[in-house]
C-alpha cells in the first residue's frame, strides 16, 4: 500500500503515530504521516504524548541483570544436565524395582541378591587397599552438621498441613588419594566447572594440570572440562589458566577447535592474544588450524578492533588457502 | 544456520556436552536478558534460562535447521516465559535501577530526588504487571530488547498485525495507569 496516496482514517492514522512512536514507519508511512501531522495539530500531540510515555518506561527499563546472575545460572544449569537430580534417580530406582518384583525376575533378583552380598562380604574383608580414603572433614561435634543448600519450593501452601520442597544436603567430606586416581580427578574436575569460588577453581584446575603434565595420556574427561573452563568461567583468570594448561596438553583437532572459539568469541582481549599466540605456536610445532577454523576466524574477526588479533589471523588464514 | 552452529549442533545431538556449552555461550546471555526483562526478576529469570536450555538440550535431536538455532532458542525462549508461573513467595518486585546502591550521604534533593524515581520504578512495575503475558512479553521484547515487530513476529510465531495489537493495546493500558507520569 502506498500510504501517501490514498486517504487515511482514524485507524490508520492512530496505527501510524503508534509506530512513529516505536520508529517502526516505513519512508512511504513517515511521508504520509507527516503530511497528515501538518493538519492536525491534534495528532501531533498525540504523538507527542506516545513519544513521552516510551522515553519514560526506557528511561525507567529495568536494570540488566548482573554477570553473577548469569554466571549462577549457568552453574545451576550444568548442574542439572550432569547430574541426574534425586527425583530422576528415584524414578529410576522405581522402575527397576517394579520390573525386579514381577514374578518373572523374583527368583533371578534373589539369586543376584544373594550373590551380591556373597561378593560384598569377600570384598569388604580384603586387606585394605592404598588409593583413597574418604572419611568425614572433621569429627568434631561442631562441624558434624549437613549443610542445606538451595531450597527450593515445590508446595509452599501449608493449609493441608504439608508443604514439599527439595534441595541439596551438603556434607563435609574429607578425601586423601593419588592424584592419578580417576575418582579424584573426578571431584577436582566437577569443583573446576562448579565452584563458586574462583580461587578454588583455579586451584583444582592447578593440580590436574601438574598430574597432566606429567603424564602422557590425559582422560578426555579432563580435557573436555579445561575446554569447558576456557568457553565459560566467567572469571579472565581462571580462563587463562585453562588456555595455558591446553596448551601444555597433546595437540587436538577440539582444543585447536576451542582456541579459535576463544580468539572469536571471548571478551577480554589479552585472552584472545594468548590464545591467537597459541595457535601460532600450534602452527609451528605443524598443528596447522584447517578450512573450517579458517573459514570461521575469517568470518568473525571483521568486527576484531584489535590490530595484532586481526594481523595474526590473518596470517593464519593464509597459510591455509597456500 | 551458521557452520559452526552446524558442527556444534551434531556434536551436542552425539553427546559432546562441551560443544553444548560452547552453543549455550553464544546465545545465553540473550535468554537471560529477555527473561530478564520480562520477569523484572533475578530468580525467575534464571528458572526461565534453565528450562529454555533443558529443552533446547532435549530438543536438539528435533531441530531440522528449518529457522535458524538463535530462533528456534528464542521461540523456546518465549514459550517458557509466556507459561511460566512466578515464585509464589515473592511480589511484584521494584527494579533496582542502575548506580543506585551508592552509599555516599545525601542531602534532601538527592534523597527526594531518589524516593521520587524510586516511586516511578514501582509504578511502571506494577502497569507492566497488569498486562497480559503476551502484551508483557511483546512490550519488553520491543522497548526493552529492541527486537522489531517483525522479529518479535518470528519469535513469538504470530502474525505482525497480531504483536501490533499487543504492543498498542500494551501502550494504551500503561498510559491509562502512567498518565500523569509522562505529562
Amino acid at each position: 500500500m502506498t500510504w501517501h496516496s490514498e486517504p487515511m482514517n482514524d485507524h490508520e492514522l492512530n496505527e501510524l503515530l503508534h509506530l512513529a512512536a516505536m520508529n517502526e514507519l516505513s519512508p512511504d508511512q513517515e511521508r504520509a504521516l507527516d503530511s497528515r501531522l501538518k493538519r492536525n495539530p491534534a495528532a501531533k500531540k498525540e504523538l507527542e504524548e506516545l513519544k513521552r510515555l516510551g522515553a519514560l518506561i526506557a528511561l525507567n527499563a529495568p536494570a540488566p541483570l548482573p554477570e553473577t546472575v548469569l554466571t549462577e545460572a549457568r552453574r545451576g544449569l550444568r548442574r542439572h544436565l550432569t547430574a541426574p537430580s534425586w527425583t530422576v534417580r528415584f524414578d529410576r530406582f522405581r522402575t527397576v524395582l517394579r520390573e525386579w518384583f514381577s514374578p518373572r525376575f523374583a527368583v533371578t533378583g534373589a539369586a543376584a541378591l544373594a550373590l551380591g552380598v556373597l561378593i560384598g562380604y569377600c570384598s569388604f574383608n580384603l586387606p585394605e587397599g592404598p588409593a583413597l580414603s574418604i572419611q568425614p572433614a572433621s569429627e568434631t561435634p561442631e562441624n558434624t552438621a549437613t549443610r542445606i543448600e538451595n531450597l527450593r519450593f515445590i508446595d509452599q501452601d501449608g493449609s493441608d498441613g504439608e508443604v514439599e520442597f527439595e534441595f541439596d544436603a551438603v556434607a563435609p567430606v574429607r578425601l586423601k588419594g593419588r592424584i592419578d586416581d580417576p575418582e579424584v580427578q573426578r571431584i577436582l574436575t566437577h569443583a573446576m566447572l562448579n565452584e563458586s569460588n574462583a580461587g578454588v577453581r583455579l586451584s583444582s584446575m592447578q593440580t590436574i594440570a601438574r598430574e597432566a603434565e606429567r603424564s602422557s595420556a590425559v582422560d578426555t574427561a579432563v580435557v573436555a572440562a579445561l575446554i569447558a573452563a576456557l568457553s565459560g568461567d566467567v572469571n579472565p583468570g581462571v580462563r587463562r589458566e585453562a588456555l595455558r594448561v591446553l596448551q601444555q596438553m597433546p595437540f587436538s583437532p577440539r582444543i585447536r577447535d576451542a582456541f579459535v572459539s576463544v580468539v572469536i568469541h571471548d571478551r577480554n582481549s589479552g585472552l584472545r592474544v594468548a590464545a591467537i599466540n597459541a595457535l601460532e605456536l600450534a602452527r609451528l610445532d605443524g598443528n596447522a588450524i584447517d578450512r573450517q577454523n579458517a573459514e570461521s576466524l575469517r568470518r568473525g574477526l571483521e568486527s576484531e578492533s584489535n590490530h595484532y588479533i586481526r594481523e595474526r589471523a590473518a596470517h593464519l588464514v593464509k597459510e591455509v588457502y597456500q | 544456520m551458521s557452520a559452526d552452529d552446524h558442527e556444534l549442533i551434531e556434536r551436542s545431538r552425539n553427546g559432546d556436552y562441551s560443544a553444548f556449552e560452547q552453543l549455550l555461550l553464544r546465545y545465553d546471555r540473550d535468554v537471560l536478558s529477555i527473561a530478564g526483562r520480562y520477569t523484572n526478576d533475578a530468580d525467575d529469570a534464571k528458572d526461565i534460562y534453565q528450562e529454555t536450555f533443558i529443552r533446547v538440550y532435549k530438543g536438539l535431536s528435533k531441530f531440522r535447521g528449518e529457522c535458524s538455532f538463535p530462533t528456534w532458542v528464542y521461540r523456546i525462549t518465549v514459550n517458557v516465559c509466556l507459561s511460566h508461573r512466578r515464585r509464589q513467595h515473592r511480589r511484584a518486585t521494584v527494579p533496582l535501577s542502575e548506580g543506585e546502591n551508592g552509599s555516599e550521604p545525601e542531602g534532601r534533593d538527592r534523597a527526594d530526588e531518589r524516593a521520587e524515581s524510586s516511586e516511578t520504578l514501582r509504578r511502571i512495575a506494577e502497569a507492566m504487571e497488569a498486562l497480559s503475558p503476551q502484551q508483557r512479553l511483546a512490550f519488553s521484547l520491543k522497548h526493552y530488547n529492541e527486537r522489531t515487530i517483525r522479529e518479535i513476529a518470528d519469535v513469538m510465531e504470530c502474525e505482525e498485525g497480531t504483536v501490533k495489537r499487543y504492543l498498542f493495546d500494551a501502550t494504551r493500558r500503561l498510559r491509562e495507569r502512567l498518565h500523569d507520569l509522562a505529562q
